[in-house]
């Protein structure tokens, strides 16, 4: 079994905070004084024999594509905090980033969502409509 | 021409039950803008002037195709006023649906989006011909801006470029928490009018069974079921499904064995 530490991911997770702020937009970008980062999990994480080596944000090698969260990565999940304006963050992390720094979305919609299928409105009649013309579309 | 407001304050604007609004989304022609002076952020297209508590963002609609199109459909029947710019006509909640979906499907802002399209969903009348024109091109402006999560993935086997090392317990998996029998590369024919209708359990029994193989392969748990469901809403699947996926999200719910 090959054991990874945290830390190196930390260093390595910082080189592209950017990209990390993308990939987590809405997980866990909130505001507060100070730009940091966490690591979720914490104590380093199993890889299984033969497994390639985490590389960026915890990705494998073959998939070092900044995106923490696409289910990829073998290991912790980076966090980023930061204030509303952390100046070149934002600016270096793209419009959609920037967007989310501003505003931040939390995780509690997730759970929002989790409801009852009883308690969820039926569809419109437009609303299968625009379904049915995005699978024609997107097909 | 008068701006159009879309977005969350549009939503506000059209029903009082609408989430809190974070911001003024515009689309406007520059000349019409001009007068405002520089902008606290732009972009290619995109203007961002900072407010007391919040921020207007105005989309020029000069060069985006969707934009333009809007402008040109919206009535004057609902105008608001909005800071910095003055009166706006309100995108009706069509248009909005509309936008909000073809944006869905992608890792930005998914729970945001997917919370809009909920709220949208039972709310929108008849999708009227110059509404199916503003779907396409919405559409093809959130593949073009997104493309990077369109790149096939192989860590699902849903789409039939599983790189699964071990197929002996990826099948195990599959026949353990799922009640259909799922083949590699499912997903590749895309959804139609009959899985909104009475193929919709069996495909939401399909999602179901991807997502808890995926969380834990992936994951190692079952508790990872919700992520494993985003994964497949924004990267994993291919587009028909993952618009699906976003339909379908509150019904999803983790097999039973």
């Amino acid at each position: 079994m090959t054991k990874v530490r945290n830390v190196a991911l930390a260093f390595s997770a910082l080189s592209f905070l950017g990209a990390v702020a993308t990939a987590c937009d809405d997980e866990s970008v909130t505001g507060g004084s100070g730009f940091s980062l966490s690591l979720e999990d914490g104590g380093g994480f199993t890889l299984p024999d033969g497994a390639p080596a985490p590389g960026v944000n915890g990705e494998t090698a073959a998939n070092q594509d900044g995106d923490a969260s696409d289910g990829t990565d073998g290991g912790p999940k980076a966090h980023v905090t930061g204030p509303a304006d952390s100046g070149a963050v934002i600016r270096d992390a793209g419009y959609d980033a920037a967007r989310d720094a501003l505003a931040p979305i939390h995780d509690d919609q997730q759970h929002v969502l989790n409801v009852a299928p009883a308690a969820v409105a039926p569809a419109s009649a437009g609303a299968h409509d625009v379904l049915l013309a995005l699978f024609a579309i997107t097909a | 021409m008068t701006p159009v407001l879309f977005g969350s304050r549009a939503h506000a604007a059209r029903s009082p039950e609408a989430r809190a609004p974070r911001d003024w989304d515009v689309i406007a022609r520059a000349e019409d803008v001009a007068y405002l002076g520089p902008p606290a952020r732009t972009w290619p297209n995109r203007l961002a002037y900072d407010l007391p508590t919040s921020y207007l963002e105005i989309v020029l609609a000069d060069e985006m195709p969707w934009a333009t199109l809007l402008l040109e459909l919206t009535t004057d029947e609902l105008v608001v006023d909005v800071p910095l710019v003055g009166p706006a006509r309100v995108a009706d909640l069509t248009a909005l649906f509309v936008l909000k979906t073809a944006h869905a499907v992608y890792p930005v802002s998914f729970y945001k989006s997917l919370a809009d399209y909920h709220f949208l969903r039972p709310r929108i009348g008849p999708l009227p011909r110059t509404h199916h024109a503003l779907l396409g091109l919405a559409a093809d402006t959130a593949r073009t801006r997104y493309a990077e999560s369109l790149t096939p993935r192989s860590e699902s086997c849903a789409t039939g470029l599983s790189t699964v090392r071990d197929w002996t317990a990826h099948a195990e998996l599959h026949a353990r928490h799922g009640t259909t029998t799922l083949e590699p590369g499912w997903a590749l024919v895309p959804p139609d009018a009959s899985t909104l209708g009475r193929d919709r359990a069996q495909a939401i029994r399909r999602i179901a069974e991807e997502a808890m193989v995926l969380a834990i392969e992936l994951r190692g748990s079952p508790a990872h079921f919700r992520w494993a469901l985003r994964v497949l809403a924004t990267r994993f699947l291919p587009l028909p499904w993952r618009y699906f996926v976003v339909d379908a999200w509150p019904e999803i719910t983790p097999p039973t064995t």
